[in-house]
């Protein structure tokens, strides 16, 4: 049997899984925001899921990764009604869809400015270029030893 | 719409027709559009479309698991086909579109180091390349000022470098590990990369933000929808399709390739006569096309009387080992190249217990979701949950990863084929890869990660993680149009030309007899500019 593949193209595609996330109910939305809290549970002077701004996040990542709308809306049913599940348990009956939705949990978590702030983490902020005088004189001294060993490649006849 | 450079109607006959828009065909267009040559090239795919990368955005380490994915079979971008990889232990990673795998690689640049061309008479293992390290230099230093190599020359074990401009930095991390090395005695060198470090031609200085991986947002990498196609669009000779898929190359009576069948933008099966037909459509995509284009002339496919289009495909097995450190190291941004690479265990050494070797390149672990992936940090047991915010202190900012390039002998069971079963957006068969990494390889991945782990404790890291062998690290397609002297153990000759259809070249990395270990990129736009050469000089005779 001959498996056709899709012709439908990335752009037509995501124009069909955008509609989906219209579909992330209030319930779904609090027991992700549960299971952000049960997998980010703050520390190390950092917050919990639930103090980032998680769900505004959340939406950001699915409005360009609708293929993850799937794994959250399944998750949130496989989850509700129940404060039982453990990450392991989690992880080990359902191990694929756990990695998505912890990609996504991970991901808004990150978007939130309070988080990356106490992380000092830069986000994609351009660093300009030192001047190349000075990058190549601390280079010079580094690589002396290195020259001064010599080749260390074969040679061969052309 | 396909966009097509060039005034004119298309030539009822060109000169060449190029498949694939990625380095080697940009390198061969280019040549050929300068030679005065009318020459046409297709690409299944489209122009990058950088908006969506979000390189200067907050969401940009989210973009590359679905829309920036390496992997054709998740991506399902424009221009892409599935590949069944069911029996294989690495997946193909490819990008299908103008700039070709190199729109998603980080512009580490290496040439192939001597040795590597005559792995047959040093070492008794696989096959000579016929041409040496020396006939490349020329055309490797004329390619590393097209493409805008950024490098510190003089390196001890890359002879005869003449890179336009200076390095990126090295960071604290690469700091630390240089003088590491110089404390063991060990090669290091500061990375080469397609990455600017000061305008240069259309390219900006890198703005580090370590987000130069996915596409070109900055305009600092090296990627041939800036680097060349910008200067083919003057030429009113060169004309270039996207979104047109080759579904076979023709031949005639003569066993000569008359041209191409292609399906266009809108599905609309069309014909491209030309009196030269080069293919440039990566290690998978060529032996694919070959396959698809057998007839009655060529009933095992086309330049396939050596049996061996498809076979001996070769994918650089790769390690990763990162060091987690105590001091801040400055990894969460920076040249997404190597910050430095090490050849120190690169050549042979029988006391080893395998054969030939890798290149190391040191790399930052980037950003703050980069430290929550499986690769390199494994299954990640211990992340989610309670030690979920003090594992990201500890690896954010503190963590290097020295990545090692096997080199990957070539065995003809690890091949393509075409897929009896799966098929693409045109009805035209997958490839289907069969792929199994040797136990040479293994061995040499084993001795390099207890090495590199040396390395880094010397540098004073305080933990080391050693990355699982996963699948997605088939970055280097190799091997499966072999290059040789003899039509009956090789597909093309030493010019990249089919021993049994004269006018059909092959100028992508599947010419290559063996792997080398090092990133191919800097090789194979080498070896095409000495084809595109050859090619115009023999015109001209």
């Amino acid at each position: 049997m001959t498996r056709l593949w899709n012709k439908g193209f990335r752009e037509h595609e995501r124009t069909l899984e955008m509609t989906k996330t219209a579909y992330l109910t209030q319930q779904e939305q609090e027991i992700l925001v549960r299971l952000g809290d049960l997998l980010i549970p703050g520390g190390a002077g950092m917050p919990k899921a639930s103090a980032s701004n998680l769900l505004s996040g959340i939406q950001r990542i699915l409005n360009i990764r609708p293929d993850l709308v799937d794994a959250a809306t399944e998750m949130a049913g496989i989850l509700d009604g129940s404060n039982s599940w453990t990450v392991e348990e989690i992880r080990a009956v359902y191990p694929t869809r756990f990695l998505e939705v912890a990609e996504l949990l991970a991901g808004s978590y990150f978007l939130d400015a309070r988080v990356t702030g106490i992380l000092d983490y830069l986000d994609k902020e351009t660093i300009p270029l030192d001047s190349e005088e000075n990058r190549n004189a601390e280079l010079e001294v580094l690589v002396k030893p290195v020259v001064e060993r010599g080749s260390v490649f074969r040679k061969t006849c052309s | 719409m396909a966009e097509k450079i060039g005034e004119h109607k298309l030539p009822e006959i060109a000169d060449v027709v190029v498949i694939g828009a990625g380095p080697a065909g940009s390198v061969m267009t280019k040549s050929f559009a300068m030679a005065g040559m009318s020459v046409v090239c297709l690409d299944q795919g489209d122009w990058p479309d950088y908006s969506t990368s979000r390189n200067a955005g907050e969401e940009y380490e989210i973009v590359g698991g679905n829309e920036w994915s390496p992997l054709p079979n998740v991506r399902r971008g424009v221009g892409d086909y599935p590949i069944d990889e069911n029996d294989a232990d690495i997946s193909a990673l490819l990008w299908n579109g103008v700039g070709g795998s190199a729109m998603l690689y980080a512009a580490q640049w290496q040439r192939n180091m001597p040795s590597d061309f005559r792995v047959r008479s040093l070492d008794g293992v696989a096959d000579d390349w016929p041409m040496s390290y020396e006939e490349l230099i020329p055309y490797y230093k004329q390619a590393e000022k097209d493409f805008a190599i950024a490098g510190l020359n003089g390196d001890p074990a890359v002879p005869g470098t003449d890179y336009p401009m200076s390095p990126t930095p090295i960071g604290k991390s690469g700091s630390l590990l240089a003088k590491a090395h110089n404390n063991l005695g060990w090669h290091w060198w500061p990375g080469a990369n397609g990455i600017a470090t000061r305008e240069y031609g259309r390219l900006k200085p890198s703005t580090r933000r370590g987000a130069s991986y996915l596409g070109n947002g900055d305009q600092a990498k090296s990627t041939v929808d800036v680097t060349h196609w910008p200067d083919i669009a003057r030429h009113r000779n060169a004309y270039l399709l996207t979104r047109s898929t080759v579904a076979r190359i023709e031949t005639d009576s003569f066993g000569k390739t008359s041209g191409v069948i292609y399906f266009d933008a809108e599905g609309t099966e069309r014909r491209q006569k030309a009196k030269i037909v080069v293919l440039a459509a990566s290690g998978i995509g060529t032996p694919r096309l070959l396959l698809m284009s057998a007839n009655e002339q060529h009933p095992d496919g086309l330049a396939n009387a050596s049996g061996l289009v498809g076979k001996r495909l070769m994918m650089h097995p790769y390690s990763a080992v990162v060091g987690t450190f105590d001091q801040e190291i400055g990894t969460t941004q920076g040249a997404y190249g190597h910050t430095l690479y090490s050849m120190e265990f690169y050549e042979s050494d029988e006391s080893r217990g395998f054969v030939r070797g890798a290149k190391w390149g040191l790399m930052p672990t980037g950003g703050a979701m980069e430290m929550t992936k499986s690769f390199p940090w494994g299954e990640n047991r211990d992340l989610w949950g309670e030690n979920f915010n003090s594992t990201l202190r500890e690896r954010l900012n503190h963590s290097v990863t020295w990545g090692i390039i096997a080199e990957d002998l070539p065995e003809e069971t690890n091949r393509v084929e075409l897929s009896t079963d799966l098929v693409d957006a045109h009805g035209l068969p997958a490839p289907k890869i069969v792929y199994e990494t040797s136990e040479n390889s293994r061995k040499l991945l084993a001795y390099h990660v207890d090495r590199a782990t040396e390395s880094l404790l010397e540098a004073g890291a305080k933990k080391i993680t050693v990355a699982p062998h996963i699948r997605n690290t088939g970055w280097h397609l190799l091997g499966t149009a072999k290059m040789g002297a003899s039509a009956e153990d090789s597909v093309v000759d030493h010019s990249g030309r089919a021993h049994s259809v004269p006018n059909l070249y092959i100028v992508d990395g599947s010419t290559w007899p063996t792997s080398a270990g090092v990133n191919p990129t800097a090789t194979v736009v080498a070896m095409a500019m000495r084809t595109a050469e050859m090619i115009i000089s023999g015109r001209n005779s």
